[in-house]
């Protein structure tokens, strides 16, 4: 079994130890999301209130911590990775409330909604432009769950970040293919 | 070490090409539950067995 699978399902495990429910997003979440790439990104969100007995709980799972702000957290293990993105503000409480539980190979998973992952790709892009990656993965996931989106909600982000025209130009190469 | 194979998909259903640092240039429409991913990184570990190094995600702008 992939040694990713065996690194999420202990950490899963030490989440459910200190009664902290993670949700799931990033890369890996787009593959509850029905768009599939390789990554090795295992990153989760949390309630902000938790960061502290989480970061205890993964430097007892041997875990370093590279960078801890109020917003996020970065740790490694030798070379496994384990980000954290902590919710405080309202969106990103919303989006770790609303989150569903999904049948998965590693168990029950919460998985952020593919409206949230799409926000969350776009901030990611928004801070680091030259990350062609996560522009790819807002246009697999558009393309994916094409007719499922609450699409007022993705509007919603794009215009949080002042990118309704780059959502347009995405929705408009989408259709252009179809 | 190169660890970025060139992409050999060719089905319709590819949605589009990604790629990033250390990650194959694959992206395929999947089942859901996580199993074609799991399937997807058995194959990538096998072929490249040392992971690149991570980048820390310090300083941005967060506003979700």
């Amino acid at each position: 079994m992939s040694r990713l699978v065996e690194q999420i399902k202990q950490a899963l495990a030490a989440f459910a130890g200190i009664q902290v429910r993670p949700v799931l997003i990033g890369g890996l979440a787009l593959a509850a999301h029905q768009v599939v790439r390789a990554t090795r990104d295992v990153d989760f969100l949390v309630d902000a209130d938790d960061a502290d007995r989480v970061h205890s709980m993964l430097l007892s799972l041997g875990y370093e911590c590279l960078h801890r702000s109020e917003d996020a957290a970065n740790y490694v293990r030798n070379d496994e990775g384990l980000d954290l993105l902590y919710a405080h503000r309202p969106i990103a409480r919303r989006l770790l409330t609303e989150a569903g539980e999904r049948p998965t190979v590693m168990g029950t998973l919460r998985v952020i909604s593919a409206e949230g992952l799409i926000g969350l790709k776009l901030q990611a892009l928004v801070n680091n432009p030259s990350r062609a990656r996560d522009r790819d993965d807002i246009h697999a996931l558009l393309r994916a769950q094409r007719g499922r989106l609450n699409m007022p909600e993705v509007r919603g982000y794009f215009a949080l970040f002042e990118r309704e025209e780059m959502l347009n130009e995405l929705l408009a190469g989408i259709d252009h293919h179809i | 070490m190169n660890c970025s194979p060139e992409s050999t998909t060719t089905s319709e259903s590819v949605p589009g090409s990604l790629s990033g640092p250390g990650m194959p240039d694959l992206c395929l429409t999947g089942k859901a539950d996580l199993s074609d991913w799991v399937e997807l990184m058995e194959a990538v570990e096998a072929l490249c067995p040392v992971w690149p190094a991570r980048e820390a995600s310090a300083g941005e702008d967060l506003r979700l």
